[in-house]
């Protein structure tokens, strides 16, 4: 009994040292980016100036599969944005509906014999399709490859420019995001990557793909989300670019340099996560080669993203990024405490290992232990009591630091009411919202070392803005 | 410069391994004075990379668009 108790005790301590050094890491992430941050809103207008004549040529590669009611007005979207010069390829990934018709009657497509060179095999393009009216516009109607990434790297393929964004048909850009992401490139030539600040788009108001006004969703679910997604945009990636450390570009949102990404054979296919599989090999192919490098980040909201409203999609989405994270990490396990690969390969990769992939193992077993102590009378009421308070405390300041950074640079919130709404939620959210996470990412974890085969799980979509 | 005389290097730069420089150099092949639809055909006839001839339609279509 007594070897028991001191195991216990033993166990705790572990625990307690990885609750304070996962959050002592978080909270240096956090300052950093409010370091970062005043020095990036400080150059920002002047860059802008001085880079608008600039402007390097970026191509948009946007994959759809069965987005027939929604492509039109995202296309509309996407030509409308304000940037000099940019070409828009749509690639239509064997859609089973009138994707390509649609295309082809909004925007005058006709076949034209495109000299499209494959660096990157793919599923086999059946056709390259120009528009009349907007002679930056084209289609590549491939055949099903089944992965986004397949019909992403049949877009690179067709890409001209040396940069090049990827995204969703049914994300909303802000008109300024492409000023804004490439000054990265500009300003370091050695940037493979960029990313940008993804939003939720739910309870804003979108009129023809365009973000009209910033409103806050009503639906709780999706109200949490829009304070997770601050915290992790503007407290974690920007903190990991600094030491350029960054080893996830959100899907929704990257910029990326062409030639490097066909060099390390565009996006994996077979690859859960595909977006940070990709970052995570950019990584490993630079260390490898020796050269210098850069995958930077930029804080401004470029990106605005519909978030699930509902359990069960929120379950799904969040199952599969963890084992999406699972499954990266394995596969690029080689860059952990690679030589030559500074903060990515010594500290972001074990991070991930240690504090996103095996959080909510730790987590969880952590408040099992800690109620069993509590309830074999090893541990008094309130020690448990401060324990809880601590990690609550702990919580909210990240949360906080996240809203206090978003309010003294972009001020997207309009209204103090918002701003109390989303104080509100950081609160609330510690009670129940993030020990639910850590269960569906335990069992995702667990699914995942089980090595059961699971689909990519459909996302219900609510679009509600596309009316 | 700018006649036909450049056909030949203008044609070797169409089988260029960088698709820009094919592109540039098959804009540049249909505009060399006195080039007409037949010398373009004979042209195409020599190309022996399949990259270069399918630049050449490229261009061709391009230059067609109104």
């Amino acid at each position: 009994m007594n070897a028991l108790r001191h195991a216990l005790a033993a166990v705790q301590w572990g625990f307690l040292g990885y609750f304070v050094a996962l959050n002592a890491v978080y909270l240096g992430l956090a300052f950093i980016a409010i370091w970062r941050l005043r020095g990036y809103m400080g150059g920002r207008s002047a860059a802008e100036r001085v880079y608008s004549h600039l402007q390097m040529p970026i191509s948009l590669v946007v994959p759809a599969y069965n987005e027939a009611a929604t492509i039109a007005t995202s296309v509309r979207a996407l030509l409308q944005l304000r940037y000099q010069h940019f070409e828009v390829i749509i690639v239509n990934d064997g859609s089973k509906d009138d994707t390509l018709a649609t295309l082809i009657r909004e925007f005058e497509m006709t076949p034209f014999p495109e000299a499209y060179r494959v660096q990157i095999k793919t599923r086999p393009v059946r056709g390259v399709y120009r528009s009349a009216k907007y002679p930056n516009l084209r289609v590549i109607d491939k055949e099903n490859g089944g992965s986004k990434a397949d019909a992403s790297n049949a877009g690179i393929n067709a890409a001209r420019y040396p940069i090049f964004y990827c995204g969703d048909a049914d994300s909303i850009l802000d008109p300024h995001a492409l000023e804004h992401v490439v000054r990265p490139f500009l300003e370091d030539p050695s940037t493979v990557a960029c990313g940008g600040t993804v939003r939720i788009i739910n309870g804003c108001k979108v009129r023809g793909g365009v973000l009209e006004e910033v409103g806050l969703p009503r639906n709780p679910l999706a109200l949490v989300q829009v304070v997770e997604y601050l915290r992790a945009f503007l407290g974690g990636r920007l903190g990991w670019s600094a030491i350029n450390g960054m080893l996830i570009v959100s899907g929704a949102f990257g910029v990326f340099h062409r030639d490097t990404v066909v060099e390390a054979g565009g996006y994996k296919h077979d690859a859960i996560g595909e977006d940070m599989d990709l970052v995570v090999r950019l990584h490993h192919l630079m260390v490898k080669r020796g050269r210098r490098y850069r995958v930077a980040f930029i804080p401004d909201p470029v990106c605005w993203t519909d978030a699930p409203e509902d359990g069960s999609t929120l379950k799904k989405q969040r199952m599969r990024w963890q084992r999406g994270l699972a499954q990266c990490l394995w596969i690029n396990r080689e860059l952990c405490f690679l030589r030559g690969s500074k903060a990515a390969g010594w500290l972001a990769f074990p991070f991930f290992v240690l504090f996103e992939l095996l959080s909510p193992l730790v987590e969880v077993a952590g408040l099992v232990v800690m109620a069993v102590a509590f309830a074999m009378g090893m541990m008094t009421g309130a020690g448990f009591l401060a324990f809880l308070l601590a990690a609550f405390a702990l919580g909210l300041m990240l949360s906080t630091t996240s809203l206090l950074l978003e309010e003294l640079s972009f001020h997207t919130y309009p209204k103090a009411r918002h701003l109390l709404a989303l104080f509100g939620v950081s609160i609330l959210e510690n009670f129940g919202y993030r020990q639910l996470m850590s269960v569906w990412r335990l069992h995702a974890l667990y699914q995942w070392m089980s090595g059961a085969k699971i689909g990519w799980g459909e996302m219900k979509r609510k679009a509600t803005w596309q009316q | 410069l700018g006649g036909l005389a450049e056909t030949e290097t203008v044609t070797r730069l169409m089988c260029d391994k960088v698709w820009w420089v094919r592109y540039r150099a098959g804009q540049a092949l249909l505009k060399l004075k006195g080039m007409t639809a037949d010398r373009l055909e004979a042209v195409r006839a020599q190309l022996g990379d399949a990259y270069a001839r399918d630049m050449l339609e490229h261009v061709r279509a391009e230059a067609a668009i109104p």
